[in-house]
């Protein structure tokens, strides 16, 4: 297998080139399926994700990928790994990093990165202040939520 | 500038699937519009299911739920077996159903409403009742039950909210935090966390009853807040001239049988039942009620309550540690020359 089989760039929106290896990249089904069809050549253009959460995405694909290959690392560490991955992301780079795995298809981060926001937000509170949502109801579906929700809120 | 609810439905989703509780579900429909419709909590949803409660992921923590939740149903259970053998005295059944009926309500608010934590740290309920209603209580949530009353206190929200057939109502005009409820004499009161006691009327209004407990009103006795349940007996004299206890609109005049002293504990902030009044003898009137030094007035035996009753030219003393009553008739005694003039 030649070096170019087995390494792949990936392009960020931003312009920014990220050679990876193919089994790194592979993790993401979307990739995948481009690779497949044979319709890109060694470079893989991404519209919809910036470098600096490629760069990201390519770390956590990284280290994942090098699990499964010789499996070093226990689950467990892998496990704190992922901890410590998403703890301290800034709500944008986590809403990004969502964007991201649901556009690359990457399950696995895709599941870590819902479960990091349902972790942060356990209250209407915490749903307004960290993920800085509008309150957008008409006054009527405010009124229905109130009546459903009065067990719920506790002012 | 990112904006939340331009995510996704599926991924909307995927978070919805990973919020722990139905609670959490709730706030997470209530966000905005788009995480909204992005699930529906109709009966035929999409998710597994899903705890009540929140976030039981530690062993030990959803082992304390499991075993309130487990003491919960055994004092249901209890009720259900005592209503069970109480059927022949039928207003007894009646009170144990609705006691049964009022710890599951209560248990299932509990279940609903309250953190993980404030659940896993609660010591169930302890029941009490009288006569015109059931109070159940458990250390983070108070409820009372009875014919007029359906209340229930969050510890968390220190609000009251009443059952009005269909849900829990907040009661309004609170203005405090209430740590306690008690029902008295068919009456409900509330104390709140500045010692300031409140009644809560059977339409579910609220009343400021009595004075804080920091505001001085006349010497620094007051500042102990004391609540003294009176028992009284209705007697009535028959044909056969037997006595018995009950409550008739007619033909009857009362008679004191006994006290009940509640102190508030300023730190628990609640009244507990104290068998000592201390050195302080109380002083009870029809109308008024006022504590009295024994060192400052010779003759009072301390730790008791002094009384008299409507209509009897007497007055009797309760003496707390002993639970006897002593009437004495007359003003010839040394401890009563403090009436002068005599309080009837």
């Amino acid at each position: 297998m030649s070096k170019s089989e087995k390494k792949i760039v990936l392009k960020s929106l931003d312009n920014e080139a990220f050679e990876v290896e193919k089994a790194v990249a592979l993790q993401s089904q979307t990739i995948w399926v481009m690779c497949e069809d044979k319709c890109v050549g060694n470079e893989i253009p991404l519209e919809n994700v910036t470098g600096q959460i490629l760069a990201k995405v390519i770390d956590y694909c990284k280290k994942h990928a090098v699990v499964d290959g010789d499996g070093d690392e226990s689950s467990e560490e892998l496990k704190n790994w992922d901890t410590e991955f998403t703890k301290n992301m800034d709500q944008s780079t986590l809403f990004n990093m969502i964007l991201a795995a649901n556009y690359l298809n990457i399950k696995s981060l895709l599941n870590l990165t819902c479960q990091a926001v349902a972790d942060k937000t356990k209250t209407i509170d915490e749903f307004h202040t960290f993920l800085n949502i509008e309150n957008n109801f008409t006054p009527e579906e405010e009124a229905q939520i109130c009546q459903e929700n009065l067990w719920a809120f506790d002012d | 500038m990112i904006d939340w609810s331009m995510l996704p439905n599926e991924v909307l989703l995927m978070i919805a699937v990973r919020l722990y509780s139905d609670l959490e579900l709730l706030h997470f429909r209530s966000t905005c519009k788009s995480w909204r419709s992005s699930i529906s909590v109709a009966d035929d949803n999409p998710l597994p299911s899903r705890p009540l409660i929140t976030d039981m992921t530690e062993q030990e923590d959803a082992a304390a739920a499991a075993r309130a939740v487990a003491e919960a149903e055994f004092a249901i259970a209890k009720a259900e077996e005592a209503a069970r053998v109480a059927e022949e005295a039928e207003a007894e059944a009646e009170a144990a159903f609705i006691f049964a009926k009022a710890a599951k309500k209560a248990l299932k608010f509990m279940m609903r409403s309250q953190t993980r934590e404030v659940l896993s740290h609660t010591s169930f309920f302890r029941v009490s009742s009288s006569n015109q209603g059931w109070l159940i209580k458990c250390d983070t949530a108070g409820l009372t039950y009875g014919e007029k009353f359906d209340f229930l206190e969050s510890a968390v929200t220190g609000r009251f909210r009443y059952w009005n057939g269909v849900i829990w109502s907040r009661i309004k005009d609170q203005v405090a935090r209430f740590c306690d409820i008690m029902i008295h004499r068919g009456l409900a009161y509330a104390l709140d966390s500045n010692g300031i006691v409140w009644w809560i009327s059977s339409s579910f209004d609220i009343f400021r009853y009595g004075p804080s407990l920091y505001e001085n009103i006349t010497n620094d006795s007051c500042r102990d807040l004391t609540l003294v349940e009176c028992y009284i007996v209705d007697l009535i004299h028959d044909d056969v001239g037997i006595t018995r206890c009950e409550l008739s609109q007619r033909n009857y005049y009362t008679k004191t049988v006994g006290f009940k002293v509640y102190k508030v504990d300023e730190e628990l902030k609640k009244w507990v039942q104290v068998q000592s009044g201390g050195d302080n003898a109380l002083v009870m009137a029809t109308d008024t009620c006022f504590s009295v030094s024994p060192h400052e007035f010779n003759g009072y035996l301390p730790n008791s309550i002094y009384l008299s009753d409507e209509d009897e030219y007497e007055i009797s003393m309760f003496k707390l540690d002993e639970c006897s009553i002593m009437t004495s008739s007359g003003y010839s005694q040394t401890c009563f020359q403090m009436f002068v003039p005599r309080f009837h």
